[in-house]
C-alpha cells in the first residue's frame, strides 16, 4: 500500500505514456482509417492524463476539448466524405519509409540530446505554486482565468466579435438563396 | 497585476455601438425576407454617425497618451484621426453600396453588419497599444474583409477573391503572429512602450531573435497595406471582389494597416530604426516601381487602379522611411486625400457598371464627356489626384511625402518616386484620353439612377480640390493629432 502511494504517480505516467505511444503505434499501423482515428483519439486522452499528472489541468482539459472532441470530429467529417476504399487498396508503406526511418532517428537523436542536457532540479519537477490576486493558493484553471480576466480582457472580448464574425462568413456563404 | 476600472468601459464606446450596430443589422436580416437594402444602408449611416460623434465625445473624456484596459487600449489624437477618417469611409462606402447590392440581389442585412464589424476591428486596431489587442483586431477587420470579398457568390470573380485573399491572408496573419511571438521571446513583452525599452538593450546586445522576429512582422503588415514583393493577392481580389468593397479595401483596410504599421514601427520598434529604414526603403522602391509598370497595359480599369493602389503603398511608405514629424503628418494627409480620390474613382467605376461586372474596360469610357459631363469631370480630378497633379490634394499629398524623405536624407527613393510618378501619367491619362478626345457608339446619355452614389461622387471630387486649393487647414489637423503623442522617434 505504502509503495502505490509513495510510486503512484509515476506509475500512472508510465501507464499513460506506453498508451499513447501504443496508441500513436496504431494510428499509422492500423489499415482502416475509421480505426486509425479512434486509436489517435485514446493517443490525445492519453496525453491529456499526461498533463494532469503533472497539475496543468487547464491544458489537460482543453487538449479534451480541443484535440478529442473539435479535431477529431474533423477527422471523422474528412474520413466520411472521401472515398475510403481507395485508400485501403493503397500501400500505407511505399517508398517513402528509408526517409520517414532517417527523420525519425533524428528526431530521437536532437530530442534525448535536449534531455540530456536539461538540469531537473528537483525545483523544475514540483508543480509551479500559483497565487491569486488574493495571495491564496489556487490550481492552473484559476491562474488562466485571472490572467484571461483581466490582463488580457479587451482582446478576449474582440475574439467573441471575431468569433462572431466567422461564424456569419459561414453562414452567408453557405446558404443557398 | 494589473486590474480595469469598470468606467474604463465607457471609453469604449464607439466601438462598442459601432458594433452593437452591426449585431442588430444582423438580427434584422434573419427575419423574414431579410431587411431591405435601403434600411439597412440607413440604419449602418445611422451607426457610423452615432460612431463619430462618440470618438469625439470619448477624447474629451480621456487622459490622452495613457494606456487603458490593462494597458490594452490607448486614446490619443493619432488614433481619433484614423477614426474619424475610416468612419468617413465606411459612411461613403455604405452610400457607394446602396444600388450595388440591391441590384446584385444579394441580401443587405449581413452586407452592412459586416462592413460595421470590419470597421469595429479597425478603431479598435488603431487604438491598440499591445501586440495581442492589435492583432486580433486587424484580424476582425481581414476575416470581415474576407467574407465581404466573396459576397457575390454566385459570381465566379469573386469566389476566387474571396479564396485568394482568405488564404494569402491566413498565411500573412500567420507570418505576423509568428514574429509577434520571436519578439515575445526575446523581449517578454507585448506592450508597445515596454517593447520599444527591451529592444533597445537587445539591439546592444546584436540580439538574433529579436531580428527575426520584427523582420516577419514588418513582413506580416507590409503584405496587409500591399506593398510589392507582398502584392501577389491585390490584383485578383480587387478585380473580383464587388466594387463598393474594392474601394473599401483599397481606403479603409490599406489606411488601418499603414496605421497601425506607423504605431507599431514609431513606437514599438524605434531602437531598430536604422534596421527598418532599410528595409522599407526596399520595399517602397519596389512597390513604387513594379506597381506602376505593371498598371501600364492593364485594359480592365479595376486591375489598373489595383495596381495603382500597389505603387501608392510605395508612395505612403516614404512618409514611413522618413521616420521623423514631416513624414508622420505627410502620410496623414496623404492618406486622407487618397482615401476620397480613390473612393471617388471606385464610386465612377460603380455608377458605369450596368450590371454587375459590365463597365469596367478601358473602352467604356469612350466619350464619356458627351454622355455624362458630371461623371467624366469628377473622374478626371480623381484621376489628376491619383497623378499627382494640382490643382488636387494628391499633388500636395505626393509633394509632402517626397519633402519629408528628402529632409531624411533619402534623397534617391524621392527621385524614384518623381519618376514613377511621371510614368504613372501615362496609364492614368489613357482614361482621360477615352473620356473626352475618343468618340462611342452609344450616344444617349448615362441616366443617373441612384442620387447617393452620385453625391459621394459629387463630395469626393469636392474634397479632393479643396484639399488641393487649401491644404494647409488639414496639414495643421494632422499635425495637432501627432502633439500630443509621446512619440519615441520624434
Amino acid at each position: 500500500m505504502e509503495f502505490l502511494l509513495v510510486n503512484g504517480p509515476g506509475l500512472l505516467f508510465y501507464l499513460f505514456a506506453a498508451l499513447a505511444v501504443l496508441s500513436a503505434i496504431l494510428v499509422v499501423s492500423l489499415r482502416n482509417p475509421m480505426y486509425s482515428a479512434f486509436a489517435l483519439l485514446v493517443s490525445f486522452l492519453a496525453v491529456a492524463a499526461l498533463f494532469f499528472l503533472l497539475h496543468a489541468e487547464f491544458l489537460a482539459v482543453v487538449q479534451i476539448f480541443v484535440y478529442g472532441g473539435g479535431i477529431m470530429v474533423l477527422f471523422l467529417f474528412v474520413i466520411m466524405l472521401v472515398n475510403l476504399h481507395r485508400i485501403q487498396e493503397a500501400e500505407i508503406y511505399g517508398m517513402q519509409w528509408p526517409a520517414a526511418l532517417l527523420l525519425a532517428v533524428m528526431l530521437i537523436g536532437l530530442v534525448s540530446w535536449v534531455v540530456a542536457r536539461v538540469q531537473f532540479s528537483p525545483a523544475n519537477l514540483a508543480p509551479a505554486t500559483l497565487v491569486s490576486v488574493d495571495g491564496e493558493v489556487v490550481g492552473n484553471v484559476q491562474a488562466v482565468a485571472w490572467q484571461l480576466f483581466q490582463q488580457y480582457l479587451l482582446p478576449f472580448e474582440i475574439a467573441s466579435l471575431f468569433l462572431l464574425v466567422a461564424m456569419i462568413g459561414a453562414v452567408v456563404l453557405a446558404r443557398k438563396d | 497585476m494589473t486590474s480595469i476600472a469598470p468606467q474604463e468601459f465607457w471609453l469604449l464606446l464607439p466601438e462598442m455601438v459601432l458594433a452593437i450596430f452591426g449585431m442588430a443589422l444582423l438580427v434584422a436580416g434573419t427575419t423574414g425576407r431579410g431587411i431591405g437594402s435601403r434600411m439597412a444602408a440607413m440604419a449602418s449611416l445611422v451607426g457610423v454617425g452615432a460612431a463619430t460623434i462618440l470618438v469625439v465625445w470619448t477624447q474629451g473624456q480621456a487622459t490622452l497618451g495613457v494606456p487603458i484596459l490593462a494597458g490594452m487600449f490607448v486614446l490619443d489624437g493619432f488614433a481619433l484621426y484614423w477614426k474619424v477618417l475610416f468612419l468617413v469611409a465606411t459612411a461613403l462606402t455604405v452610400f457607394l453600396s446602396a444600388r450595388f447590392i440591391e441590384e446584385g440581389g444579394y441580401r443587405a442585412g449581413e452586407f452592412y453588419s459586416l462592413l460595421l464589424l470590419a470597421t469595429t476591428g479597425m478603431m479598435l486596431m488603431v487604438s491598440g497599444f499591445n501586440l495581442l489587442s492589435i492583432w486580433i483586431s486587424l484580424e476582425l477587420m481581414a476575416l470581415s474583409s474576407y467574407i465581404l470579398a466573396g459576397y457575390f457568390k454566385h459570381e465566379q470573380r469573386s469566389n476566387e477573391a474571396s479564396l485568394k485573399y482568405f488564404v494569402l491572408g491566413a498565411l500573412s496573419s500567420g507570418i505576423l503572429l509568428y514574429g509577434i511571438s520571436l519578439l515575445y521571446g526575446a523581449t517578454s513583452t507585448l506592450a508597445l512602450p515596454d517593447l520599444s525599452r527591451s529592444l533597445s538593450v537587445a539591439v546592444l546586445h546584436g540580439d538574433l531573435l529579436s531580428a527575426v522576429g520584427w523582420i516577419l512582422l514588418a513582413v506580416g503588415l507590409f503584405f496587409k497595406v500591399s506593398a510589392a514583393p507582398f502584392h501577389v493577392w491585390t490584383p485578383d481580389v480587387y478585380v473580383g471582389a464587388p466594387t463598393p468593397v474594392t474601394g473599401y479595401l483599397a481606403v479603409a483596410s490599406k489606411a488601418a494597416s499603414f496605421a497601425i504599421l506607423v504605431r507599431i514601427f514609431y513606437q514599438g520598434l524605434a531602437p531598430l530604426v536604422i534596421d527598418w529604414q532599410i528595409v522599407v526603403a526596399a520595399v517602397a522602391t519596389l512597390s513604387m516601381i513594379w506597381g506602376n509598370i505593371a498598371a501600364l497595359t492593364q485594359t480592365n480599369v479595376k486591375r489598373m487602379l489595383a495596381y495603382s493602389s500597389i505603387a501608392h503603398a510605395g508612395y505612403i511608405l516614404m512618409g514611413v522611411l522618413a521616420a521623423n514629424e514631416t513624414g508622420l503628418w505627410a502620410l496623414m494627409f496623404y492618406l486622407l486625400a487618397y482615401s476620397l480620390f480613390t473612393l471617388g474613382a471606385f464610386g465612377t467605376v460603380i455608377l458605369l457598371e450596368r450590371r454587375e461586372y459590365a463597365g469596367e474596360t478601358l473602352s467604356d469610357y469612350a466619350g464619356l464627356a458627351r454622355r455624362a459631363p458630371f461623371l467624366a469631370a469628377s473622374m478626371l480630378i480623381f484621376l489628376l489626384a491619383l497623378t499627382g497633379l494640382p490643382p488636387t490634394g494628391g499633388f500636395f499629398g505626393k509633394v509632402y511625402l517626397f519633402a519629408a524623405a528628402i529632409e531624411a536624407g533619402w534623397t534617391w527613393v524621392a527621385v524614384v518616386g518623381v519618376l514613377t510618378s511621371a510614368i504613372s501619367l501615362y496609364y492614368y491619362m489613357a482614361v482621360v484620353v477615352q473620356m473626352y478626345l475618343k468618340d462611342s457608339d452609344a450616344t444617349t446619355p448615362i441616366p443617373m439612377r441612384a442620387p447617393g452614389l452620385v453625391a459621394a461622387i459629387g463630395f469626393c471630387a469636392v474634397v479632393t480640390v479643396i484639399l488641393g486649393l487649401l491644404p494647409g487647414v488639414f496639414v495643421d489637423l494632422a499635425k495637432s493629432s501627432i502633439l500630443p503623442l509621446s512619440w519615441n522617434l520624434l
